[in-house]
């Protein structure tokens, strides 16, 4: 078994608190139907409980959950949702992806290397969870660098 | 007076069937052959004879869509590593599973 990307986001809203219904809409802002299948999905496999309206994580199942979050298909499974929607936006309006291709020296390189690692630190400071905040709301960030030779042999591999 | 839907639907059609008589346009749409004939000739569309070829077209692009879906998948097949092939089938698990899902089907 694997974790959709949708099934991966409302786990990470209930494991900052428990919610009903209408609070799940309000943090995820997900089309009710979307949301209302998911639930039982994750609830069918034991991975969520719901008492008194409340739906929580199941505590007796949360190794199994954790197995799920760091599975290698459910990550495939985010990191496709994550790079299929930055392609998309990417193709149809310009935006929301900055590609260059560019010569660097190797002090070019490292200096990079070490703004990019800033920008690591500094996001990093703020990932630590503000649990007043919807999760609706969190930016995504992504960035990553290839030579070109190694995007075209992968093509070829 | 044909309006710019109808000469669109017609010109869409035509070149889908290019070589069709006009008896064989009405065996397809179910359309009367002598209405096919003044529609042709710019006679104005009713609203049902717009959806009958509406209809046709759709479904030539599902079957059209049918047939390259499987013929890719035997050209991958014969032709691809089975990595590659993992990958597809990746792709289609992920297509499925999370999109399917969520749409409630």
């Amino acid at each position: 078994m694997s974790l959709t990307p949708i099934e991966r986001y409302i786990i990470e809203s209930l494991s900052s608190s428990n919610k009903n219904l209408l609070e799940l809409l309000e943090d995820l802002k997900l089309e009710k139907v979307y949301l209302e299948n998911s639930l039982s999905k994750l609830i069918q496999n034991k991975l969520l409980v719901i008492k008194q309206d409340k739906y929580f994580l199941n505590i007796q199942n949360l190794n199994e959950i954790k197995k799920l979050l760091s599975h290698r298909k459910s990550k495939n499974y985010e990191l496709k949702s994550i790079l299929d929607s930055a392609r998309d936006r990417f193709i149809n309006t310009k935006d929301g992806l900055n590609i260059s291709k560019v010569y660097l020296t190797k002090d070019d390189l490292e200096m990079t290397e070490s703004l990019l690692r800033q920008l690591k630190s500094f996001l990093s400071q703020k990932a630590i969870d503000n649990k007043t905040k919807n999760i609706s709301s969190k930016y995504i960030f992504y960035w990553g660098n290839q030579t070109y030779s190694d995007v075209l042999n992968y093509l070829n591999s | 007076m044909q309006s710019v839907l109808q000469k669109k639907i017609l010109n869409e059609y035509k070149s889908i069937y290019p070589n069709q008589t006009i008896r064989e346009v009405a065996l397809t749409t179910k359309i009367h052959p002598s209405r096919v004939f003044r529609l042709l000739n710019g006679y104005e569309m009713k609203i049902t004879e717009y959806e009958k070829i509406d209809k046709i077209l759709r479904e030539s692009d599902a079957q059209n869509s049918y047939e390259q879906f499987f013929s890719l998948t035997d050209q991958c097949f014969k032709k691809l590593n089975n990595e590659r092939i993992n990958t597809l089938i990746e792709e289609m698990s992920f297509q499925l599973e999370c999109r399917t899902f969520t749409k409630g089907i």
